[in-house]
């Protein structure tokens, strides 16, 4: 059957339609105003999620971005203070003065020792000072320590220190007493407690008091040999040698670990120590640790600033966590140890220095205690040449000791040279590293501008409407509405009634 | 019978008449063409036509009609396309609620499009920019470590976050309240339509006996059920109740359509009028027995018939398992009850289903209805016939038993009826003579009906599911007792409590991280102690073992068994002397642990703090007192609370999104622990150490998390599955993804049954309402049927006058 569509059933569907055509032409309008192709979840749930998920991606190389920036810039700042750094030293190695020094090391009568020495230790500082450097508020080269200055100058702090009264029977406090017992217990008690040995000869010559023992055998008695400090295994009341047991003075069995140092917190320049904090000798600490030090405590606080500490940084490279922290290849570390660019820190022991004389010949010296740290030894060469007597430049002692022995100044002076030039070769290596890290960060700002302008566009392609498209959908939606509106009219004016003409 | 002479002038007054009133009826049409629920009426003739045999035969007489008889006004409806406007408009209006409280949701969580474009934020949306915002100033602090400044920003952002989460808890709180009154709005409005349908009912009733069809009433009577049809799903039936002796009227039933998909419930086709008697709605649901299991009875009855249990002790088990219902008694213990009207109703806030009920039936006069219902019909001969059984001659039936069925007021009725065999000729009948019946009626007064979750539809049921459905958070009872997909049903609740979840986690997650003890580089836990100089320094946490007894323990070195805590370790890898040194220490033992679930790190924790187990209380005390754990824990405890409940104190239980706050202490302090590690001998972390915070930076933006609903306090007995892995953002993002399929479905679904509703109203405009055109036709019919009439008219007189008077005249 035909449907009968009556007046209010055309009316109740024109309602309807007109309604349906006001509203496309609404939501037309809105997006034209808005520029979006949608404005809730509900329009378009799953384009509106993968919007919100690259929105979230655009902020976090735009944060990525910044922050990698903030970086650039320090690092920017780093490398400048190497740059100085690398300048000051290789002025170090232009100086004519220094390169006087150089040349006549083997040379007692070398002059301006002691002005260098000032000038070498003031060097010494500047290093420190560029090292300590600043970007913003913060120490760039103190690892993750950023809001104190890495490079100190402090009181050189005794590490065999033993706070309190020492305690036999504590084998930590061993080196406080100079003394053994038979049990091997430390002492101080020489008298009494102390296990009583025969007293050495500390410069027993084993072949020669054969030589002289040969002789006397032979009926030199009176060998000058005898009273040569070199002769006899033990020494007697008198101070001479003896190889007769019984001669031998009897002394306390020394305690070998024996430092007469524990009861002092501060070590002079000397080497003694004092309780003063203001008569200790001033030493280069890095982040409150000697730098120079070998003190097994010292030495692990180092290599956990060189090895352990990190200060690890978001710039978009994949940030991720496993079950024991992060995964470092996920971030960019941004902790600079100073103490890696001036070379390390402690000190070398068994160090061969050779002096070639004007001669030619050479003499050669083992020496200890040479500083790996570009810094202390900068400072340390400066401390030498100042002990140089004032009158003609001469190396400390070499006057007063006649001995090999007494040159170590020189010979540890000759040792810091050749540690300093190593040095220098060093630190230029971990300069390059650096201009490798800036390269990468200057990379990875390029990276992520790239990054955060193609999700923007992404966003943009799939939220934004296309202005052409809005308008020409809204007209459409119109001309419908309009259309609607006069269809409407007609609906409204037409029926029979109108040509009944009774 | 043929017609008289002067009939003909009936005839012609008749068709006058006739052609008369289809104006008046066109008119009347034309007249109601705008009024709502208004049915098109048609005028109803017949041709009239005296039957009979003349009285004398006349050769060549013929039969005509004696003209049109006008014999009733009726209305064109059909039924048919009634009950599925009606089904249809329910659908409609469920969609139509859900769409609505869906929109208000959408209103404060749809952050599509949103934020501040004069910062270049447009589009970032808000809650979820501050997330990614939070992210940035995290990323800040790792670079500027140690400056109050940016640990300010972060927490300014934390503030601006959780007023947000404040917000839109606030406002997701008035959307309920006003939902609910909207709710409460719409049973008052079935409640009226029903008392309205009554009315009506009465009304029509009252007319028809008088003979008249009532045609505007029934057309309200249309207009109410209609309407009523869009708050719930009716079924509306018409039958014809015998008033007397042959006189029948119409009689409307309105009962619920049958909408709970669960077959074994029957209250989803509950009575709401019935003739001249209507329920109301109500909002309570009767206080349940949990005991109630009727199938235990035989098992009881055994338990008796065996001696185990006493006659008293049968009778009081026998009422709790049989009885569905309790009562509460004054002094607030509880009686179990069979019957629904004994039982207690449960209303307000102990109605958290916001459960309906239908009361019983009653008249204007509030009289209850009775439903009498044939239980059983059959045959029987007249030997089966109780004895004595006494007929009433005038009416030949008798009601023989009348018995008490379980609830107050229902009876069973017996009814013998005879009937006279055809052909009997014995005066009077014999017992013989009759056929007997035996019919038995269920008697059932009308009573109180407890609605199932599922038995509305149309914008009532809509309403209370977007107040109750909490999908994933629903607890489990619900689903096992109520409603066997509430887990998949979204409202309100459900939008609250996900927020609640993101709220909670995130402060939970943030919290954990900000509390711990320090470390070395290697992990272990250290505690303040000297160095070799007898300087203040971080020492490792070392616990010497003992034996049972609490004696040092030796190694097989003979010497004491040590071992320093470290951050990796696991109770189950610890030697047993030092685990029973940190039993000791915390009070603890392995009972305990195992009662109370304690894991490694609880256990550990405890030692580290040095908390002691309190039996009594259950708990490691102090429970939550970081000034406690700091003075006199064995470890270094650092940070603290960052989230809690409340702005004034740093209790972080229970927090919700509503109530999420920057804890007290953070608001005073620079609380953001930078670093859970030590440089070695360092008793704190270095000065620009970040790697806690970059640990933050990865929980707000990277790291992803199971969000399960069992972690809120509120929703114990929930789904224990994850309803969401992702990080943060993507949980927020999620919220707006599911309310955007919600609304999307809704919007579909509406337009949908809108669709249908107005096909099927333009349908039933094509049967019922009026027309112009056809309207028209009518007019000009009936006045050309008028003229018609009135030219009839003129000819009769013309043809009598002629036959009157001039007939046999001769000019």
């Amino acid at each position: 059957m035909i449907p009968r569509m009556t007046t209010v059933g055309t009316l109740k569907n024109y309602r309807y339609d007109l309604n349906k055509s006001n509203n496309i032409m609404n939501k037309a309008m809105n997006t034209l105003l808005s520029g979006r192709l949608f404005n809730s979840f509900a329009e378009d749930p799953a384009l509106a999620t993968r919007c919100f998920q690259i929105r979230k991606s655009y902020w976090a190389a735009n944060n990525q971005l910044e922050v990698n920036d903030s970086l650039r810039h320090k690092y920017d700042v780093a490398w400048e203070s190497l740059s100085n750094m690398s300048t000051d030293l290789y002025a170090l190695a232009d100086d004519a003065s220094y390169s006087s020094v150089l040349r006549a090391l083997s040379d007692p009568t070398g002059p301006g020792r002691i002005a260098l020495g000032q000038s070498l230790e003031a060097k010494a500082k500047d290093l420190a000072q560029i090292m300590n450097g600043r970007y913003g508020e913060n120490y760039v080269f103190a690892g993750a320590d950023t809001l104190n200055a890495p490079f100190t100058w402090g009181a050189y702090k005794n590490s065999a220190y033993i706070e309190g009264t020492p305690d036999p029977a504590n084998p930590e406090h061993a080196a406080a007493f100079p003394y053994l017992k038979a049990d091997g217990t430390p002492t101080d008690n020489a008298a009494g407690d102390a296990e009583m040995v025969l007293l050495e000869n500390q410069k027993y010559d084993e072949a020669f008091t054969k030589e002289v023992d040969d002789a006397v055998a032979q009926g030199q008695a009176d060998h000058p040999g005898l009273v040569d400090p070199r002769y006899g295994k033990y020494l007697k009341e008198d101070g001479m040698g003896t190889m007769n047991d019984a001669e031998a003075k009897e002394v306390p069995k020394e305690n070998p670990a024996y430092n007469e140092t524990t009861s002092f917190k501060y070590l002079k320049s000397d080497g003694t120590g004092t309780n003063l904090e203001s008569e200790a000798a001033q030493v280069l600490h890095y982040r409150g640790v000697p730098v120079d030090s070998n003190n097994p405590a010292d030495v692990k606080k180092m290599e956990y600033f060189l090895k352990g500490e990190s200060k690890y940084i978001d710039v978009g490279l994949g940030h991720k966590e496993a079950d024991d922290g992060v995964i470092s290849s996920t971030v960019f570390d941004s902790a600079l140890q100073g103490i890696y660019y001036t070379g390390g820190y402690g000190t070398k022991n068994g160090v061969d220095a050779t002096i070639t004389h004007e001669d030619g010949s050479k003499e050669t010296m083992t020496v200890d205690n040479i500083p790996q740290n570009v810094i202390s030894i900068v400072h340390e060469m400066g401390q030498i040449l100042q002990r140089c007597r004032v009158k003609d430049g001469e190396w400390n002692g070499t006057e007063e000791m006649e001995e090999w022995g007494s040159r170590e100044d020189q010979f540890r002076f000759k040792a810091l040279v050749d540690e300093f030039e190593k040095s220098c070769g060093s630190f230029r290596e971990r300069w390059t590293e650096m201009d490798t890290q800036t390269g990468f960060l200057r990379d990875n700002s390029e990276l992520l501008t790239n990054k955060k302008d193609s999700l923007q566009q992404q966003y943009m392609e799939l939220e934004d409407a296309d202005p052409a498209a809005a308008i020409s959908d809204f007209m459409f939606a119109r001309y419908c509405y309009d259309a609607a509106l006069k269809v409407g009219n007609s609906v409204l004016s037409q029926s029979l009634m109108d040509y009944m003409s009774f | 019978m043929g017609i008289g002479t002067f009939g003909s002038f009936t005839q012609a007054r008749l068709a006058i008449y006739a052609a008369q009133t289809g104006i008046s009826v066109t008119g009347n049409n034309i007249s109601n063409i705008n009024t709502p629920g208004y049915t098109r009426q048609r005028l109803n003739q017949v041709s009239l036509y005296a039957a009979g045999a003349d009285r004398y035969y006349a050769e060549g007489d013929i039969r005509t009609g004696q003209g049109a008889l006008v014999k009733s006004l009726s209305q064109i409806r059909s039924p048919y396309l009634d009950i599925r406007y009606r089904t249809e408009s329910a659908k409609a209006g469920y969609m139509d609620s859900k769409l609505e409280v869906l929109n208000e949701i959408q209103r404060i969580l749809d952050e599509v499009g949103a934020g501040d474009a004069s910062e270049g934020e447009g589009g970032f949306g808000i809650l979820g920019l501050d997330l990614e915002k939070l992210s940035a100033a995290l990323n800040n602090l790792i670079d500027q470590t140690g400056h109050q400044e940016y640990d300010n920003t972060v927490r300014q952002i934390c503030k601006n976050l959780i007023g947000k989460f404040n917000t839109y808890a606030n406002q997701l709180e008035t959307v309920q309240k006003n939902t609910v009154n909207q709710l409460k709005e719409n049973v008052d409005k079935v409640n009226n339509y029903l008392t309205t349908i009554r009315s009506l009912n009465e009304e029509i009733r009252k007319s028809e006996i008088h003979g008249d069809p009532a045609l505007e009433l029934r057309d309200e009577r249309n207009r109410q059920i209609d309407e009523l049809s869009e708050l719930i799903d009716i079924n509306v039936t018409y039958s014809e109740e015998i008033i007397s002796g042959g006189v029948t009227v119409e009689k409307l039933t309105i009962r619920l359509d049958d909408a709970n998909t669960d077959a074994s419930v029957t209250t989803d086709e509950s009575l709401l009028v019935d003739g001249v008697f209507s329920a109301q709605l109500s909002f309570g649901t009767p206080m349940l027995n949990e005991e109630y299991d009727p199938e235990k009875v035989d098992a009881l009855k055994q338990e008796l018939d065996a001696g185990n249990i006493t006659q008293d002790e049968y009778d009081a088990r026998y009422a709790e398992l049989t009885s569905k219902y309790l009562k509460k008694n004054e002094d607030g213990t509880t009686t179990p009850v069979e019957d629904i009207r004994d039982a207690t109703i449960l209303t307000d806030g102990d109605n958290p289903l916001y459960s309906l009920m239908i009361s019983e039936l009653r008249n204007k006069v509030g009289d209850l209805h009775v439903d009498p219902q044939v239980y059983a019909e059959e045959t029987v001969e007249f030997a089966d016939l109780p004895a004595g059984l006494k007929f009433n001659p005038r009416t030949n039936q008798v009601l023989e038993t009348v018995e008490d069925l379980p609830a107050k007021g229902d009876k069973t009725l017996t009814l013998y009826r005879r009937t006279l065999k055809p052909g009997t000729t014995n005066n009077p009948p014999t017992d013989a003579d009759y056929t007997y019946t035996k019919q038995v009626y269920e008697h059932r007064i009308a009573k109180p009906v407890a609605l199932d979750d599922n038995d509305l539809n149309g914008r009532i049921q809509a309403l209370r599911e977007q107040l109750t459905e909490a999908g994933e958070f629903t607890d489990r009872s619900i689903i096992d007792n109520f409603d066997e997909k509430a887990g998949s049903k979204r409202g309100i609740p459900y939008y609250q409590k996900t927020l609640d979840l993101l709220a909670n986690q995130f402060a939970k997650i943030m919290n954990e991280a900000n509390q711990g003890f320090l470390t070395d580089p290697a992990g272990n836990y250290i505690t303040v102690g000297k160095d070799a100089s007898g300087e203040e320094a971080g020492v490792p946490v070392t616990i010497t073992g003992t034996d049972a007894a609490g004696a040092p323990a030796l190694g097989a070195d003979g010497k004491p068994i040590t071992h320093t805590l470290n951050k990796n370790d696991t109770w189950d890898k610890l030697s047993q002397e030092v685990k029973n040194t940190i039993m000791a220490e915390t009070g603890l033992t392995e009972q305990v642990i195992t009662d109370q679930g304690l894991g490694s790190k609880e256990i550990l924790d405890a030692y580290l703090k040095g908390q002691k187990y309190d039996a009594n209380s259950g708990k490691l005390e102090p429970e939550n007192d970081p000034a406690a754990w700091k003075e006199n824990g064995k470890g270094i405890f650092t940070g603290g609370v960052l989230f809690s409940n409340d702005p004034k104190g740093d209790d972080p239980s229970g927090i919700t999104a509503a109530n999420i706050s920057v804890s007290h202490t953070w608001d005073l302090t620079h609380l953001l622990v930078r670093d859970f590690t030590c440089p070695e001998g360092a008793t704190e972390p270095a000065s620009g150490a970040s790697d806690n915070i970059r640990h933050f930076l990865y929980l707000v933006g990277d790291a992803k998390f199971d969000f399960v609903p069992t972690d809120l306090d509120a929703c114990p007995n929930a789904s224990s599955e994850p309803m969401f892995n992702g990080n943060f953002h993507q949980m927020w993002v999620n919220i707006g993804t599911v309310l955007g399929e919600d609304q999307d479905y809704a919007t579909t679904m509406l337009e949908t049954h809108y669709k249908n509703v107005l096909a099927i109203d333009t349908e039933r405009d094509s049967v019922s309402s009026v027309d112009f055109n056809d309207e028209a036709m009518n007019l000009m019919m009936y006045a050309k049927s008028y003229n018609a009439a009135c030219r009839l008219m003129t000819t009769i007189d013309s043809v009598l006058d002629k036959l009157i008077n001039n007939t046999g005249m001769t000019t």
